[in-house]
């Protein structure tokens, strides 16, 4: 009680409004953008796919100014080279490398490689090759191999009389077992090490050059198809999706009739037959996928601006004498921003998916320029031998469309909390 | 309800139209003619070839003849092979493609189903974790690649399946997977989510203060109504199968409809392409329209006018 008789009267008196926090506003104010990214920079999944994402188009600019090779700097000699190499080691200086198709490398001990070694004999008729390091003889025995081939041939014409041979086992063996011998000096060498291929650190391709480059460059293409392709979408969504919903009614009803004909179509066929027409390349592929794939973002938008336009502000726009142009440009579109964000996020991956598989049927981008999926393409003739040169061009599409996909789900929770799942 | 059959027939009808009138557009602005070789011809000769395929009409002439002679079901010669036909290609390769396409969009409903009902079940648990990953992967790696990794593994390292070919129900493995994946991760991350939407209704609760045991509810009233949203996919579904096989016909050297597509593509036998690329998208429409159909009578909550 005393406590209350010690107040300063001062305090009972009335304090002036202008020093009440009551309004006062304690954060700064956030705009719909930047509370979206204030949220999904909390979503981790979705910041390291947004690295990875700049990271790959970082380096698709980079890398091809910078790296020792360009992507059309070719080396017969050193084709169908793999990462990992198996070397020989024949004497304190010199190491060989032996390619699939039985050709003696010579490299330096750590890598690097530095050409074919010099030829004396290719004795076709005993299937073996004869080189000469430092001054002797070396030789590639591959008899084995063609032994255990003729063998093969004579039980599969067996195998169509008896069918207890097991075929099938029979090849799988055939493919795994040793197809080579070698010999320095008369005397039988084995593998001596395992080294990284110092030339081309990813190996190269059936023409000898760098896939590491190529995957890089591919990279540019790819990654321009995608992002341009998404964005000729975007606008001719946003303006189809955006006319047809702002004036609704009769308008509306034929633009979707429209959209509902074209969307039962199925579009990859036509991508194709628009590319055939306009000869294979970067810009027909781009022209077919905009002029196709644009449906879903128009819906998108439609559905968003059939609901926009019913609201007060375009009504108070409309009041105050705004023009069409205006509120749909100012009032409407900044509105639609968020779901068609997503949509276009979603776009880009699925348009370097669509040129991937252009370019894997043979409609892509020409030699020597490659994307890749066209990457895809070259390798698979050498499948089974160099499975590094479709191995790492799968890679590189997987890793980025992965990195757009789960960025869209981080942006799509981000933007619009309702849609969360 | 007949009324919207009735709109939906007609729909279809106007897309195959726009479809031919497109194709055909498209294929009157190819640069040269398919007659246009190394080899000189002479005029003479030339014209009668043109002459017999109808080519010196004018452009309206063939348009009707080629909408004519698709109605009749005839969907042109190739250029390019003497005596081979769009037709005899349907009769002869199709099947394949078929058999895979059938067995693909068994594999992607029953398998994708189960797999998101499974995780829809285990909401947050490890085998939803599992299933989504799997999922995500799922719409990641292109057909393409999953079909040469699926070569590369189990036909030439381990030596399980044959390599190429269709003959025994081995080769149709390594394709049926591969086309599968994409719409198999799609349908079950749908049937997952709409599993869990339909779970939190009120007519579950009903079900469950009813008594009625776990399995009941999630059989009988939940599954049947989760499952309306996966109907609608198939539509997307069967294109998708449609376009994949170009690829993995191919890959796996399946001597299907996809295969002879793609090569007519890379020898630009344009009245193949045109033939095939008509003949696919028909099939198409005339899929979705049924399922559409097939939708109504599932789905008694929407009203169509």
């Amino acid at each position: 009680m005393d406590n209350l008789n010690n107040i300063d009267p001062q305090m009972w008196n009335k304090i002036d409004k202008s020093k009440k926090d009551a309004e006062k506003v304690e954060r700064p104010n956030l705009t719909y953008w930047q509370d979206a990214w204030r949220r999904i920079k909390q979503n981790k999944v979705a910041m390291v796919s947004l690295v990875v994402i700049v990271l790959v188009i970082l380096s698709a600019i980079i890398m091809p100014m910078v790296w020792k090779f360009k992507y059309s700097d070719q080396n017969l000699e050193l084709a169908n080279i793999p990462r990992k190499l198996e070397i020989y080691k024949l004497t304190e200086q010199d190491y060989i490398y032996i390619t699939k198709d039985y050709k003696a490398i010579k490299v330096t001990s750590d890598g690097n490689l530095l050409g074919m070694a010099d030829v004396i004999n290719n004795d076709m008729t005993n299937r073996k090759r004869v080189y000469d390091v430092a001054g002797k003889e070396f030789v590639i025995d591959y008899s084995l191999y063609f032994n255990a081939k003729v063998e093969f041939n004579n039980l599969s014409k067996k195998a169509k009389k008896d069918p207890t041979i097991d075929l099938l086992a029979a090849e799988h063996e055939l493919n795994n077992a040793k197809k080579y011998e070698v010999f320095y000096d008369g005397q039988l060498v084995e593998v001596s090490d395992k080294v990284s291929n110092k030339t081309y650190i990813l190996g190269s391709d059936s023409l000898g050059r760098d896939l590491f480059i190529r995957i890089f460059d591919g990279a540019r293409i790819s990654l321009t198809i995608g992002f341009v392709a998404a964005f000729i979408n975007f606008v001719i969504g946003i303006l189809y999706g955006g006319i047809s919903g702002y004036f609704g009614g009769r308008v509306d009803n034929i633009m979707m009739r429209i959209v509902d004909v074209i969307s039962t179509i199925p579009m990859m066929l036509y991508v194709i037959l628009l590319t055939v027409v306009f000869e294979p390349g970067m810009k027909s592929i781009i022209i077919a996928m905009s002029i196709t794939y644009w449906v879903r973002m128009a819906r998108i938008v439609r559905g968003q601006v059939l609901s926009l336009r019913e609201q007060e502000f375009v009504l108070a726009a409309q009041t105050l004498g705004a023009s069409t142009k205006r509120i749909l440009l100012r009032h409407i579109i900044p509105n639609v921003m968020g779901p068609v964000m997503v949509a276009l996020n979603m776009q880009i991956p699925a348009a370097i998916f669509n040129e991937a598989f252009l370019s894997f049927i043979g409609l892509g981008v020409s030699a020597p320029r490659a994307s890749w999926g066209s990457l895809c393409n070259d390798a698979l003739q050498g499948l089974y031998t160099y499975p590094y040169q479709l191995f790492y061009p799968a890679l590189a599409i997987s890793i980025t469309i992965l990195a757009f996909n789960l960025f869209g789900d981080g942006l799509r929770d981000a933007l619009d909390p309702r849609l969360r799942k | 309800m007949g009324r919207y059959i009735v709109k939906r027939v007609i729909s279809a009808v106007i897309t195959i139209w726009f479809i031919m009138t497109l194709t055909f557009i498209l294929m009157n602005n190819l640069p040269g003619d398919p007659f246009t070789s190394e080899r000189q011809q002479s005029e003479e000769i030339k014209a009668a070839v043109y002459a017999k395929y109808g080519l010196d009409d004018p452009a309206h002439i063939r348009y009707f003849k080629y909408l004519r002679n698709y109605a009749k079901g005839d969907f042109g010669v190739s250029f390019q092979e003497l005596g081979m036909t769009v037709n005899h290609l349907i009769k002869v390769a199709f099947p394949y493609s078929m058999k895979i396409g059938i067995a693909a969009s068994i594999l992607i409903i029953v398998l994708g189903v189960i797999l998101g009902v499974l995780s829809a079940l285990k909401q947050n648990k490890p085998t939803d974790r599992i299933v989504m990953i799997l999922c995500t992967l799922g719409v990641t790696i292109p057909s393409f690649v999953l079909a040469t990794g699926f070569l590369y593994f189990f036909s030439r390292k381990l030596g399980w399946v044959p390599s190429y070919g269709a003959g025994t129900w081995k080769h149709y493995i390594g394709p049926v997977i591969a086309i599968s994946a994409f719409s198999l991760a799609f349908v079950a991350r749908l049937s997952r989510t709409s599993l869990i939407e339909v779970l939190q209704q009120d007519y579950i609760r009903t079900a469950r203060a009813k008594g009625l045991s776990e399995r009941t509810v999630i059989l009988k009233h939940a599954l049947k109504n989760s499952l309306i949203p996966v109907v609608t996919y198939i539509g997307p579904m069967i294109a998708g199968i449609v376009t994949g096989s170009f690829v993995i016909e191919k890959v796996f050297a399946i001597p299907g409809m996809g295969d002879f597509f793609v090569s007519s593509i890379q020898n630009r036998d344009y009245t193949m392409i045109m033939g095939i690329t008509v003949f696919y998208s028909i099939f198409v429409v005339i899929a979705i329209l049924l399922v559409d159909i097939i939708y109504v009578f599932i789905d008694p909550r929407i009203k169509y006018d």
